[in-house]
């Protein structure tokens, strides 16, 4: 097991690393909910939603938070490992876009479509906008 | 003896044609730096991700076995997907690729599996036709500054190929790459996952990790979403490898050239020099007649 004060957290895209440094405690945005690790986290796998990723560095009270729009988290002997294909900062969030996409998505679902498939990406597309929309 | 002028004229064309491959190693070598560097950042999320594909699939055990991590007892057909570049001046980067490939496609028929193509880049598409393979689909520009968006788009065709015709696997042909000066023709497999983490199995001593959902919700995403890099990842590197090995290929071509005008200018002032000496003679000869 790692130490009993921080955890060691990685934060991977398939392009590039975002984050690679020791902090006091992540939250990350589960499928079933929202968790927090915090040190001597048993070993867990979990499948992550659309949300916010937050976490406290060691060496500031600030926490930093994450857009991501789903992948997987893993927490392996005080490892945090975060793996996301989609993963923005706050100050990379296109405001216009996310407010373009909520509508989108919104009249989509106002639409007269019975498409099971398109409503489900319709209320991901929605879910997404209005996470990156709640960071601003 | 050609004449001078030809020569003269050859001369000039070769050192437009050096222009030409040094300024194509140039930029080749600033398409390198950026491909290699993305190769590089890509490795550590791919090597993770792979890590928790194997630790997931143990702890899932058998309940959680889907038709894109079973292995199938027999193989009858196979998708293979055949990624080259689009352009040809990067040496035998391309030929090497095929000539494998075509080993392998003719090793697999004569066990009596029937192969179907997808081809990524226009070579492998005119290979494809060359030699009569059932191809299902081509696309250009596979190569060009790769994308996960795009890779994710590839790879879900794939997936639902491989689900929907029966497929027996999937494997993908590309050239692996090294170094700048080493890309290695490669094929492998891509579906069905198999993971190589059973033989940590035996660490049964080990606590398995908590999933969370249920591994049955989330086994098929999980899988999807390591294509998607094992594709991604693919096309990283063969980027990285036709830049490298452009690169090589025009070094070379550009120093081939300069040793092309060296012997010409040598045979040129030869030529040169010959014709002086021979006036000189008709002239020395001409006032001795005098």
């Amino acid at each position: 097991m790692g130490s009993t004060t921080e955890v060691s957290l990685e934060i991977l895209s398939p392009e590039k690393i975002l984050f690679r440094g020791a902090a006091k405690s992540v939250m990350m945005p589960g499928k079933l909910g929202y968790m927090t690790i915090l040190p001597g986290h048993t070993d867990l796998i979990a499948e992550l939603d659309v949300g916010i990723l937050e976490f406290l560095p060691v060496d500031s009270n600030q926490s930093q938070k994450y857009f991501v729009a789903g992948g997987f988290g893993e927490v392996k002997g005080g490892v945090v490992r975060v793996l996301v294909d989609v993963v923005e900062k706050i100050s990379d969030i296109n405001k216009d876009r996310a407010k373009s996409a909520e509508k989108r998505a919104l009249e989509r679902l106002e639409g007269k479509s019975n498409d099971e498939i398109d409503y489900a990406r319709a209320l991901v597309a929605l879910k997404r906008a209005q996470t990156r929309l709640s960071l601003i | 003896m050609p004449n001078l002028k030809d020569i003269k004229r050859r001369i000039g064309s070769v050192k437009n044609t050096q222009k030409i491959t040094h300024a194509m190693k140039l930029v080749s070598a600033a398409k390198f730096a950026r491909a290699n560097h993305a190769v590089v950042s890509a490795r550590p999320y791919g090597v993770a991700f792979e890590d928790m594909v194997g630790r997931v699939v143990v702890a899932a055990g058998e309940k959680a076995a889907t038709p894109l991590t079973t292995p199938r007892g027999s193989f009858k057909r196979t998708l293979l997907v055949i990624v080259s570049t689009d352009r040809g001046l990067c040496g035998g980067l391309n030929s090497n690729l095929f000539k494998m490939v075509n080993r392998d496609v003719r090793d697999m028929e004569q066990a009596g599996i029937k192969v179907d193509v997808i081809t990524w880049g226009r070579r492998a598409t005119s290979f494809a036709k060359k030699i009569k393979l059932t191809s299902l689909g081509e696309r250009e520009k596979a190569t060009d500054k790769p994308k996960y968006d795009g890779a994710k788009v590839l790879a879900k065709d794939l997936v639902d190929k491989f689900l929907a015709n029966n497929y027996d696997d999937v494997k993908i042909a590309f050239v692996e790459f090294k170094s700048a000066l080493s890309q290695v023709p490669t094929i492998k497999n891509l579906l069905p996952v198999v993971s190589t983490e059973k033989k940590n199995l035996a660490d049964a001593g080990q606590l398995q990790p908590v999933l969370e959902p249920e591994p049955t919700a989330f086994l098929g995403s999980i899988i999807r979403r390591q294509v998607e890099g094992v594709v991604f990842r693919t096309l990283l590197e063969a980027t990285a490898s036709e830049h490298g090995a452009r690169m090589t290929a025009m070094d070379s071509a550009t120093k081939n050239a300069k040793d092309v005008i060296r012997k010409l200018t040598l045979q040129y002032n030869r030529g040169r020099q010959a014709a002086i000496t021979k006036e000189l003679i008709e002239i020395t000869s001409g006032a001795d007649a005098l």
